[in-house]
């Protein structure tokens, strides 16, 4: 009895399992018939006014339990009964979609069938990004190791570095569906493989071979030659080489012994073939059949890949050999121990690179006009600070990744700091040389003192201290005055005499942008017309005259700058003059402009006063605040100049409203165009942030980004866009988006009126895919705070990250996977290495497709 | 930049010494007739694509309005007027990269750097090269002249069967010089020994890209197609570099390095850049006599070449002149008084009105349509002639196409619609000397020309009543 019940009951729970397996292959294929079938026709035909932003019909067909429900005429879809559903009733006789084209007669047979069966939805969210893809897109492609994946895997696998040498000979990649590792779009030209050739030679010859050989082969030997092919090849390859490969590396160590080589040079051919084959160039994986787990050795390479963007280093492929990878508690610890090597961080910033595409930074040309402070290498300094801003809040920090939208901290560049009016502090790395140094730190009374410590104080004296205003730091000419040293300057003539070395240094703001005389803010002079040297403003430039024997005491021709660089902002300038006569002009830390004059200073007159503000006859005034003069009897070198103007760093934003999170950060902002359009700011966010989607404009649209006038900021246009009926269908879901960002002009700085005078505003209401109510906010910073808060941006990354890790598009079929991942990385913290982490370690990643499967 | 035709004459003249793979030159040095008799006529097709297109009302003009330039080759082309892309045409679809990439594939894109499938020359070249083309040939040339470059569609216009780009663009003369004609680098030389044993490192990479080509390739198809295109390249590489011994060789100099922006800098964010007509048509005739050279000397049979992207942007400068006559004065910037994005020649398109004169317009779409002329008028050069005796432009099938500049919205389902179409008699399989109001999809005009060009794969999207377009055969 006890044998029969048991041998019964064994029988009933395999029924019961077959019976629960059976129901979930059900559940799986009507959720893959979802996926494949029906959610891409809900994105194409119905979403367009039937989402969560326009529910036109109060009909909302992008989420689940909206689409599920009852209006007044009766439910839209009933599981199990097309003929009851709305919406079949409305799809069927054509009268849906509107004005639009018909569903054709497959997709309206797939949308009755699958509300006959039952309507079984794989998500509680259809995501029209995803869903409206042809899963063609994202076949089963090979993936060619990228440009920077080819140079670390070269590094990691040979120690050789050939960065430079590959960025000369290899083609670019283009960005393809948002990244640029896109498997199907890293094609192949002819000049690919004359690089794979010409680089594999140079890294053979950079090697010590023999080493080499021994290190990954053993004892190096003609005899030995089989194994040690066998083990670089698999070091190399990052898998067991396949006997066909072996032989054929043989083969060309053989052709080397032929033309009587020897065995280095039989060991340098095969590794130069190694070099050069599909196993090293393409991630090859063996696939076949069904989809299937991943072997030990694929697992090693997908994780490395992936974390590192590289070829597995020794402790991986140990982990692969013993097959221990494959334990899921192996694996995670392998991933963890692999995100404390830098070569994660360096993955990951790539990853932010593409992401949000900051490459285009460098082919920006703003108009002149209206953007003269911007040059390439302020573009560059844009890039820098937001991939710096990404090192410190996710791995300096550990911060979760929403913080990216609202982290109250930058990195920036000396003049990217004054692009953003952060506060900023005059720096003195070194005093040596100092001859006059004056900090405005007296706070009141009329005498400006000299801190060099150089000697008797060349102490200044204001001569109407009613024209003046002080304050902590710093002293605001706000009218006509002069401030000039009691006595000669002549300790300081004679040591600049002695040195024939200059700098002089000022921190100022500007308050009027057109004095001109030129205006002096530094002059060591008798008059207008005879100087040793003037620093002086002619509108919009600044210009330095220097009085040489060759040149005579009117200084002229002086060194000037470019036009239109005169700000209202705190600016550090600093001109030197060198031995040989070159001097340089440095504008916030970078060198604007160089020139070269005859002579030194011996004709310098040390009976000169020195004067800040005006000329000694009062009749060159100039209006603005000092922070900082400093004299040096010495040439500061650009780099003690770019650390005096307070050099690449951390700053606070605690106290800078304006900013705080990527999409305050200029690099981002730029993506408006000069115009700082809406459309394309909003459709980033759209799309970029929030993992949503809108179709293109129509054809024929004007797309050019309008240009503002009086009485149409880019806010107005922006709202009669969404109030034009034909234009709110698509406008009313992005441009909102970019309504906290209008006070952020073309190329990000922070401003409160546009150039025709139009206030411009920065409150607004978010409109979050998926979420009915939107959400009101008064200032930017609400924004960035309801962005970095919101589910929506949350499980972006988590899109976003797992697309760059497989090199391709993601589909609606790949939802599960998205889900299961953000669920793990969330209970992780939602940080980079929690997101990485459930990434290298998911189903996903252990799981080789079919290679047949589209 | 200014630079002269380069033909044979001057190609065996000899003005520089230069390396040059002697494949080539043998194909040069060879008289063309002798070879023609034990040869026939190969078959090529090629897609010639110029941005932003031509209004559908000014097509009705004729020879009259902006297509007078392609009058005097007028017996040789069959112009196709209301030629609708319905299949390119759906919401959300964006006239300049989407519609565009409709243009001989009648598919809209499929992700941003590909389109929904083959284009029509990729589909013959698969159809009468079905086991790759001879290895001493590029497989497919794709140059252009061209600025606009956020979507690789926007410039790219020959693509594979599964949509992918079908080759990488050549975007400099200088490219496409050295990818045709010039001589491999990685051969030493004066050096046999060395050039044995790097033969036998291409010996071994072979095999192994054979092997996940080949019937037990684990790779799926997508995969496997990736890697026969590396070893395409490879083939040959191998050809270039080893099948043939290289030499010094008097040939034309090295085309100089180019004046105008390319790469990332010729697209600043959108914005468009300023250039000259000079520059602009130098560079382009460069690139042009280039790819044709290349067509003649039976190095390329496959392809495309571009003059300037869909949706281009820039502001251009410089006399318009027309057979010695000064027929307009381009200054877009002025004009459109702009700079920018704004001031870009784009707009005139957008600013189209059928009952304005559209002077601008008419201008920069009759200049292209120069341009395009000049192009074919190389490939009709009768020295290049085929053992036929007609000329490549007769016997090959090419393609003109361009994309949706201006808008019309004459039907609102239909964006995409009557959108310039012209082809080559592709030796006698379509008419030629008209003007033909076609009145049909472009998905069956590229259908019924893949037919008449023997092939029985169709384009498009599958699972559609195939209509042929007999009208436009010969």
């Amino acid at each position: 009895m006890g044998k029969f019940w048991f041998v019964r009951s064994l029988g009933a729970l395999g029924a019961i399992v077959c019976a629960a397996s059976s129901a979930a292959a059900d559940t799986l294929a009507a959720e893959r018939f979802f996926d494949e079938r029906i959610a891409p026709i809900l994105s194409k035909h119905c979403l367009e006014c039937h989402d969560t932003t326009i529910r036109e019909g109060k009909l909302d067909l992008s989420q689940k339990h909206a689409a599920m429900g009852e209006l007044k005429r009766g439910f839209v879809i009933v599981p199990g009964d097309a003929e009851k559903s709305l919406l079949w009733q409305e799809v069927q006789n054509d009268d849906m979609p509107e004005d639009r084209p018909p569903l054709s007669k497959e997709e309206k047979e797939d949308l009755k069938k699958w509300i006959n069966d039952g309507a079984v939805w794989s998500a509680d969210e259809v995501d029209p990004m995803a869903h409206t893809r042809d899963p063609k897109a994202a076949s089963n492609w090979v993936q060619r190791l990228t440009n920077r994946e080819y140079v670390r895997t070269i590094r990691t696998a040979t120690g050789v570095d050939i960065e430079k040498e590959a960025e000369k000979l290899l083609p670019k990649e283009l960005r393809a569906d948002g990244f640029s590792n896109t498997a199907y779009n890293l094609t192949i030209d002819m000049s690919h493989i004359v690089a794979y050739g010409q680089l594999a030679e140079r890294v053979v010859g950079e090697l010590d071979v023999m080493a080499f050989a021994r290190k990954h082969g053993g004892e190096v030997s003609e005899e030995r030659l089989p194994a040690v092919v066998e083990g670089m090849g698999k070091w190399l390859l990052r898998r067991p080489l396949k006997p066909d490969e072996k032989a054929s590396f043989l083969k060309v160590a053989q052709a080397v012994k032929d033309e009587q080589g020897d065995l280095k040079e039989m060991v340098s051919y095969a590794l130069e073939a190694m070099l050069q084959s599909p196993g090293f160039l393409y991630r090859i994986e063996a696939g076949g059949g069904d989809s299937q787990s991943a072997g030990p050795y694929e697992l090693a390479s997908r994780v490395s890949y992936a974390v590192w963007g590289s070829s597995p280093d020794e402790e991986l492929m140990k982990a692969a050999d013993r097959g221990e990878i494959l334990q899921p508690e192996v694996l995670r610890r392998q991933v963890e121990r692999m995100l404390d090597d830098p070569r994660a961080i360096d993955r990951s910033l790539e990853f932010a690179d593409q992401w949000l595409n900051l490459g285009r930074l460098a082919n920006l040309k703003p108009d002149p006009v209206h953007f003269p402070l911007w040059t390439g290498g302020l573009a560059a300094e844009m890039r820098e600070e937001t991939l710096e801003f990404f090192r410190e809040v996710v791995w300096q920090r550990k911060r979760p990744l929403n913080e990216l939208l609202n982290a109250n901290l930058t990195v920036a560049s000396p003049r990217l700091a004054a692009h953003y009016h952060l506060p900023r502090h005059p720096q003195l790395k070194d005093r040596k040389g100092l001859v006059a140094l004056y900090e405005f730190d007296e706070g009141s009374g009329n005498v400006v003192h000299d801190r060099s410590g150089h000697g008797e104080p060349m102490n200044l004296k204001i001569s109407d201290e009613s024209k003046v205003e002080w304050a902590d730091g710093r002293l605001r000419l706000k009218d006509k005055t002069l401030i000039r040293s009691e006595k000669p300057f002549t300790r300081g003539v004679k040591s600049l005499k002695n040195s024939k070395e200059l700098t002089l240094e000022v921190w100022v703001e500007n308050e009027d942008l057109n004095q001109d005389g030129p205006a002096r803010l530094v002059s060591l002079s008798s008059g207008p017309s005879e100087r040793n040297i003037t620093l002086g403003q002619i509108k919009g430039l600044y210009e330095v005259r220097v009085r040489t024997p060759q040149i005579g005491g009117n200084g002229l021709p002086g060194l000037e700058t470019p036009d239109r660089i005169v700000t209202p902002r705190l600016n550090h300038l600093v001109y030197t003059r060198d031995r040989e006569g070159k001097g340089k002009f440095y504008l916030d830390g970078e060198l604007i402009n160089t020139t070269s004059t005859a002579g030194n200073f011996d004709n310098w007159n040390e009976g000169f006063h020195l004067m800040l503000g005006n000329e000694s006859d009062g009749s060159r005034p100039w209006r603005g605040t000092f922070h900082r003069v400093a004299i040096y009897d010495r040439v500061l070198p650009a780099e003690e100049v770019y650390e005096n103007a307070g050099g690449r760093r951390l700053y606070d934003l605690a106290g800078v409203r304006e900013r705080g999170g990527l999409l305050t950060q200029a690099s981002l902002l730029t993506i408006g165009g000069d115009e700082a359009s809406m459309v394309t700011r909003g459709l980033f966010v759209l799309h970029d942030l929030l993992h949503s989607a809108v179709g293109s404009a129509p054809p024929g649209v004007d797309t050019t980004p309008q240009p503002t006038k009086a009485g149409m900021s880019q806010r107005v246009m922006a709202e009669r866009r969404i109030d034009d009926k034909s234009c709110s269908g698509c406008h009313s879901k992005f441009e909102p988006l970019a309504f906290g960002l209008e006070r952020y002009d073309g190329v990000g700085a922070y401003s409160e009126k546009d150039r025709h005078g139009n206030a411009l505003r920065e409150d607004g209401a978010l409109r979050l895919p998926g979420v009915p109510e939107a959400l009101p906010f008064d200032r930017a910073e609400q924004l960035m705070d309801m962005l970095a808060g919101s589910e929506r941006v949350n499980r972006n990354f988590t899109r976003k990250m797992l697309q760059f890790t497989l090199g391709r598009p993601l589909l609606g079929s790949d939802s599960r996977a998205i889900a299961a991942i953000h669920e793990k990385s969330q209970e992780g913290g939602g940080t980079y290495r929690s997101l990485m982490t459930a990434i290298a370690t998911s189903e996903i990643l252990r799981t080789i497709p079919n290679p047949q499967t589209p | 930049m200014k630079t002269g035709n380069i033909t044979r004459r001057t190609m065996l003249k000899g003005l520089g010494t230069i390396t040059v793979g002697l494949p080539f030159l043998e194909e040069m040095m060879a008289a063309t007739p002798a070879k023609a008799a034990a040869s026939a006529v190969p078959v090529r097709a090629f897609n010639v694509f110029f941005g932003l297109g031509i209004p559908t009302p000014l097509q009705e003009e004729g020879f009259a309005g902006v297509m007078e330039p392609l009058k005097e080759l007028s017996d040789k082309l069959l112009i196709m007027r209301h030629v609708d892309h319905v299949r390119g045409d759906q919401p959300g679809i964006n006239a300049h990269y989407d519609g565009s990439t409709a243009a001989f594939t009648a598919e809209p894109p499929n992700g941003t750097a590909r389109a929904g499938g083959p284009s029509i020359d990729q589909v013959v070249r698969a159809t009468h090269y079905p086991d790759g083309m001879p290895s001493d040939m590029v497989p497919t040339l794709v140059g252009g002249t061209f600025f606009r470059r956020d979507r690789v569609s926007r410039y790219t216009k020959s693509f594979a069967l599964d949509g992918t780009v079908a080759a990488t663009m050549q975007e400099e003369p200088r490219d496409v010089f050295e990818r045709v004609f010039g001589n491999v680098p990685g051969t030493d030389e004066g050096d046999p020994r060395r050039m044995r044993l790097k033969r036998s490192i291409l010996d071994s990479t072979m095999d192994q890209y054979h092997y996940y080509t080949g019937p037990n390739s684990p790779l799926g198809a997508a995969s496997r197609a990736r890697v026969a295109e590396h070893l395409d390249r490879i083939r040959e590489y191998e050809k270039r570099a080893f099948a043939q011994e290289s030499r010094k060789f008097k040939a034309p100099q090295m085309p100089p390095d180019s004046k105008l922006p390319h790469g990332g800098v010729a697209d600043p964010g959108g914005e468009g850049i300023d250039i000259t007509l000079e520059d602009l048509t130098a560079e382009w005739r460069l690139m042009a006599d280039l790819y044709a050279l290349a067509i003649q000397c039976d190095r390329v049979r496959f392809g495309s070449i571009n003059f300037l992207a869909a949706g281009e942007r820039i502001r251009l400068k410089g006399d318009y002149i027309f057979n010695g006559e000064k027929r307009f004065h381009f200054d877009d910037g002025a004009q459109r008084k702009s700079g920018g994005a704004n001031g870009c020649s784009h707009e005139w398109w957008h600013a189209f009105n059928e009952d304005k004169p559209n002077e601008q317009l008419r201008a920069h779409a009759h200049m292209k349509l120069r341009e395009v002329t000049y192009f074919l008028k190389r490939l009709d050069d009768p020295e290049f002639n085929d053992p036929n005796g007609k000329s490549v432009l007769e016997n090959s099938m090419i393609t003109i196409s361009t994309e949706s500049g201006d808008g019309r919205h004459n039907d609102p389902k239909r964006e995409l619609s009557g959108i310039f179409h012209a082809i080559t008699g592709a030796n006698g399989r379509f008419k030629t000397g008209q003007i033909m109001d076609v009145k049909a999809e472009g998905i069956d005009v590229y259908n019924t020309m893949l037919t008449a060009m023997g092939c029985e794969r169709k384009i498009g999207p599958e699972k559609r009543d195939f209509s042929s377009v007999d009208k436009i055969r010969a």
